[in-house]
């Protein structure tokens, strides 16, 4: 059963409770089935069965007797467990005394609902995984070479996101202690003051921890929006694409390295 | 000279630590840090409080000489910590333009108190010369 | 981290740098004694680069990102450059996120890669030239689209 295929819990109630009176001896009661929704007409269609296969007649109580107590017993178990399912609660399980019921309805009743609510967490927890997926799809932080990354940014950057991006990001540089950072924004297609905002807090706190930032992909629309709302990028260093930024990282880098070089031929290392 | 624990308010639980010496700046910001983590913010949150909590509590052995850092846990729908700055300084003269010449105001309160907004989801500050601070600061459980 | 009364923090020289290391919180006094140290140790040792390495540290609030902007800039009047090693990526998103930033140091991932950043930038150019450059260039990065200016 999922979301939209509810059956009206008080209904389920009520009949567990006329079976259970009918086993405490009542002599007449009073069963309603509830047919409007989906999951109330398959309950009828299980009854009808249980009717059948047990050859009772609900509407006649001498069909009812005490070894079929546990069949009521069972079925308003069950169906409390359904209940259970319908406002949500995933771990509600059917009892083992049910699982092993001599009774190989109920028992089978019991089986299909344990499924039931295993089937439904496990679906939840693959959405969960999924969306998870997804998130960090959106934003993947690459290693593109020795020292360097590189993270194509796609679509809205809002600041939750920023947040969540900052946080990959400086984790990672840290990580793999790279030196450089190309912040791609070729997928950006439109940026206003926070956007551009929260692009430069991505830089300034990526340098902080000590890596080099490029900003690459500005497009001629972004470009022109940026000068038009008057955004400063400051000391920002931007090239044209990710090939630029990857060889401009790669200098700079053959570049410090140089310089140890140098230092050791000093005769100082 | 250790906190105080006050107990109970309708907000929540409340604590209460005077602040005169340098340590006591350390000691609110730890504080503040321990409560968030036991509210449930994540631990680069705890850090932006802790550092916000260090910036009032500065201003107050700074400039006031004394005053109290208090924190409250907010309950209910919008979750989160709540921080009082008291003190019974000299008050600030010129709100306004503390908040509006950041760059230039170097040795004055003015970048830490900025600093502190812009860290928090709810700021207030009352000041008068004569009259003492109060810097009022939330931050909600995302 | 605990507060010493009278806390002194080592300067360690490693052949033309001066290495510092920061663990516990700072105090004013802590705070002015460094300096005194560091533009003393300066002076007497010729030494051409500082590392303050900041690893060790939990929280910046403003008055010690000054305090380290201040060494930095100290340092640079007397000739040496100043790299910041090792700042937590947590400090970091809460000093951009208020604003402030460092000035008048660089910053590197590790005690290493600050020490061959400050070779590097030292062999790399002469001081007049690099002012040549400057002056040429001002702070518009964007033109040259260098990352080591």
């Amino acid at each position: 059963m999922d979301k939209n295929d509810r059956v009206d819990g008080g209904w389920l109630e009520r009949l567990a409770e006329q079976l259970e009176r009918v086993c405490a001896g009542e002599k007449e009661v009073e069963i309603k089935l509830d047919t409007s929704s989906p999951g109330g007409r398959r309950l009828e269609a299980a009854l009808a069965q249980l009717v059948d296969r047990y050859q009772v007649n609900l509407q006649d109580i001498d069909g009812f007797h005490e070894s079929s107590m546990e069949l009521a017993l069972g079925l308003s178990e069950t169906f409390s467990v359904l209940d259970a399912l319908r406002t949500g609660d995933m771990g509600i399980r059917a009892s083992a005394e049910m699982l092993e019921s001599s009774n190989e309805l109920i028992a089978q009743l019991a089986q299909a609902v344990n499924a039931t609510t295993a089937g439904m967490q496990q679906r939840m927890e693959t959405i969960l995984r999924q969306q998870e997926a997804i998130h960090e799809l959106s934003t993947p932080v690459l290693q593109l070479w020795d020292d360097v990354l590189a993270l194509p940014i796609v679509g809205i950057v809002d600041s939750t996101r920023t947040a969540d991006i900052m946080d990959r990001l400086l984790a990672e540089i840290v990580r793999s202690q790279s030196k450089c950072v190309i912040l791609d924004i070729t997928g950006v297609d439109v940026v206003d003051t926070r956007t551009a905002d929260n692009f430069i807090k991505m830089v300034k706190a990526a340098e902080l921890v000590g890596a080099r930032c490029v900003l690459t992909g500005i497009s001629p629309g972004v470009a022109q929006t940026l000068v038009d709302i008057g955004v400063d990028l400051g000391s920002v260093v931007t090239l044209r694409n990710l090939q630029d930024g990857l060889r401009e990282c790669i200098r700079y880098l053959e570049t410090r390295r140089g310089g140890r070089a140098d230092h050791k031929a000093n005769g100082q290392s | 000279m250790a906190s105080i624990q006050v107990g109970s308010t309708d907000h929540g639980t409340c604590q209460v630590v005077p602040v005169a010496k340098e340590q006591d700046i350390i000691i609110a910001r730890n504080a503040g840090r321990e409560l968030c983590r036991r509210i449930g913010f994540g631990p680069t949150e705890q850090v932006k409080v802790a550092t916000a909590i260090s910036e009032l509590a500065r201003n107050i052995v700074l400039y006031a000489g004394r005053g109290t850092i208090e924190l409250r846990v907010l309950d209910g729908p919008d979750k989160g910590i709540e921080i009082i700055a008291r003190d019974d300084g000299p008050g600030i003269e010129d709100l306004e333009r503390v908040f509006a010449g950041v760059r230039r105001s170097r040795r004055g309160m003015g970048l830490g108190l900025i600093g502190t907004k812009r860290l928090m989801d709810r700021f207030n500050i009352v000041s008068k010369p004569g009259s003492g601070t109060t810097v009022t600061i939330a931050k909600r459980l995302r | 981290m605990p507060m010493a009364e009278v806390t002194k923090i080592p300067i360690i020289k490693l052949h033309d740098n001066l290495i510092v290391s920061i663990q516990v919180d700072l105090s004013d006094r802590v705070v002015l004694q460094l300096k005194d140290d560091i533009t003393n140790t300066i002076l007497h040792t010729g030494a051409g680069g500082l590392v303050i390495d900041v690893s060790g540290i939990d929280l910046m609030d403003s008055f010690i990102t000054r305090a380290i902007s201040d060494i930095g800039k100290v340092a640079r009047l007397m000739g040496v450059e100043t790299v910041v090693a090792g700042l937590n990526p947590m400090i970091s998103m809460t000093l951009v996120e208020m604003g402030m930033e460092f000035e008048g140091v660089q910053a590197a991932l590790s005690l290493e890669s600050a020490l061959e950043l400050l070779a590097s930038s030292r062999s790399r150019r002469g001081l007049l030239s690099s002012l040549d450059e400057e002056q040429e260039q001002g702070t518009d990065r964007i033109r040259t689209g260098r990352l080591e200016d």
